[in-house]
């Protein structure tokens, strides 16, 4: 038993959420020992909310949601009707998470998940800030946190590093916008996987564990023992979740813009499980202070 | 062993190639102690060759060329049209190379550099193959190199691994085409660098050394002990360059198409000067 909730992601089992897939999902993710499961909802048509959040109470199990903007409903646009159209779905999201009796609603909140053409405008960072100030209180009224996922230059211009991040925070200006960081695209944008812990401290609200490749924790070249290390030294306590893809697995829609190309695995229960050993391994071993 | 020749890339200095810019860049590099400098392709028709070929051989520095295929030059396709304006790009590559004397043509010469929307099928592979079989006939007829850059995920659904490209290489079958390892690629997608080296084995022809965020050397997360490590253990002999990018040199279509939004450096004497002090380090280091 961890003191953080160790969550997996549901593309590690299935590619949509139809309520086949969906009871997949959660009878793996328990099977697993995991203590949540976070769904993408990109492929939100086919879920059917009630059943799902039935199916999680029955199983006990944590829910967190995520999604990414597209680039014709993306609030980092200059253009209004778009701008409209990426708030319309985040508060969409938002409705759907507290519908699934989760708390947590995070990702690439703020842009489109893709590769961008031009760097972000003033325009559209000012459009940012001001759809998620009026999504955060809409999410305080109901008790709950957005997250600001840090994510590499591949996939959006708005927030590619923690300092990024916290100015962005801080421009938004409320209590319950967290941080979100993701060891994967910390690979990419951070000098390491210390200091970037450190400068967010407290303001941490959610974590990904991925590796370089996002296969099989550990077959990488990811230092966790120094990503481990600082999350115990800021004293974080919130949700850790494992995120992997594999061609294998594949999201009509998702696996074409996370350009999943490549085959890691085969097996997702089987890297489920290895990954929450690992990651119960290294928050035991990150608790073990020797003076 | 003969010791390992160090490049820079032109992008450090200039973000493009007119008279006053190809002196900079070549008289910069040949000032701090670079062995060559890699010159992205130009048009012919837009740039005085000649005076290349000049500033080269007064600074007394090599060169090579290097390119990105885009997505209307492609080759990893299946469209006749856009892969014929790919295989007269990469042509006029080698030409170029030629012309200025460079024994190398590397870079993403396989596919476009872009973030495809599809996974690559087996059919533009196979129109990837046949093209770069005739573009390295034509290199080697000048003595030239073909080098195949593989890339990360976000910017080719072709190659982006070493082991990926050895199977394409093979099945290429021409003798002076080479593997072409980018660190700053190898670190998304690698299961380590000296992994990526010892998948590469004796088909690793070029090295770009780039950090994880594509930065001053030495300020990432990169292991760059242990690759140089394992390039000392494996003999690698071969060419080295100093690859880094920013917005402060580049110019705003190219820091797009790469998705460059912050400005790493500002001054490129500093970090052409730091990388290549950095590199002579690692190369002692690791020979001794």
């Amino acid at each position: 038993m961890t003191v953080n909730k160790l969550g997996v992601h549901a593309l590690v089992f299935a590619g949509g959420t139809s309520p086949t897939e969906v009871d997949y999902i959660i009878g793996e993710t328990k099977k697993a020992g995991y203590d949540l499961v976070e769904f993408s909802l990109h492929d939100s048509p086919q879920l059917d909310v009630p059943a799902a959040r039935a199916s999680l109470e029955a199983a006990g199990l944590g829910v967190v949601t995520s999604r990414g903007l597209s680039f014709t409903a993306d609030v980092s646009s200059d253009d209004s009707a778009t701008v409209a159209r990426g708030a319309a779905l985040l508060h969409e999201s938002l409705a759907i998470t507290e519908g699934l009796g989760g708390t947590h609603f995070t990702g690439a909140l703020y842009s489109a998940l893709g590769k961008y053409m031009q760097p972000l405008s003033t325009a559209g960072r000012a459009n940012v800030v001001a759809v998620l100030q009026e999504l955060a209180k809409e999410a305080a009224g109901k008790g709950m946190t957005l997250g600001l996922e840090i994510c590499n230059r591949y996939e959006t211009n708005v927030i590619n590093t923690a300092a990024d991040a916290l100015r962005l925070a801080d421009d938004i200006g409320e209590d319950n916008v967290l941080i979100h960081l993701d060891s994967y695209h910390m690979n990419i944008e951070e000098d390491d996987f210390v200091r970037p812990v450190l400068l967010v401290g407290d303001r941490l609200g959610y974590v990904h564990i991925g590796e370089n490749h996002r296969g099989y924790m550990g077959s990488g070249h990811i230092d966790f023992a120094s990503f481990f290390h600082a999350l115990a030294d800021i004293s974080y306590t919130g949700p850790i979740t494992f995120e992997s893809f594999s061609s294998a697995v594949v999201s009509p829609t998702l696996s074409n813009d996370l350009s999943i190309w490549r085959n890691l695995w085969n097996d997702g229960p089987a890297l489920a499980k290895h990954a929450r050993e690992y990651m119960v391994n290294a928050i035991d071993g990150a608790s073990r202070v020797y003076r | 062993m003969a010791a390992n020749k160090l490049g820079v890339h032109a992008g450090v200095w200039v973000g493009d190639w007119t008279d006053e810019s190809a002196r900079f860049a070549i008289e910069s590099s040949a000032a701090l102690g670079y062995d060559f400098i890699e010159i992205p392709a130009v048009d012919p028709r837009e740039v005085d060759v000649a005076h290349t070929v000049r500033l080269l051989a007064s600074a007394g520095i090599g060169s090579v060329v290097s390119l990105a295929l885009d997505a209307d030059t492609d080759i990893n396709t299946e469209d006749a049209a856009v892969s014929a304006r790919g295989e007269a790009q990469l042509t006029a590559a080698v030409d170029f190379a030629r012309e200025i004397g460079a024994d190398y043509v590397g870079g993403v010469t396989y596919s476009a550099m872009v973030k495809y929307t599809h996974p690559a099928t087996a059919a533009s592979r196979d129109n990837s193959l046949a093209v770069l079989g005739r573009v390295a006939e034509r290199a080697g007829a000048s003595g030239i190199r073909l080098g195949i850059e593989y890339v990360n995920r976000y910017e080719s659904n072709l190659l982006n691994t070493a082991a990926q490209t050895v199977d394409f290489i093979r099945d290429l079958g021409a003798a002076n085409v080479v593997l072409h390892l980018d660190t700053f690629h190898a670190n998304s997608e690698e299961l380590s660098l000296p992994a990526a080296v010892r998948d590469a084995g004796p088909l690793l022809g070029y090295i770009h050394a780039s950090e994880s965020h594509r930065g001053l050397l030495g300020t990432g997360i990169l292991d760059f002990p242990a690759l140089f490590a394992e390039l000392a253990a494996t003999g690698y002999s071969g060419p080295i360059t100093f690859e880094s990018f920013s917005s402060a040199v580049l110019p705003r279509a190219t820091a797009d198409t790469i998705g460059l939004w912050r400005e790493s450096w500002t001054d490129p004497h500093l970090a052409a000067r730091e990388a290549l002090g950095f590199l002579r380090a690692q190369l002692a280091v690791a020979a001794s």
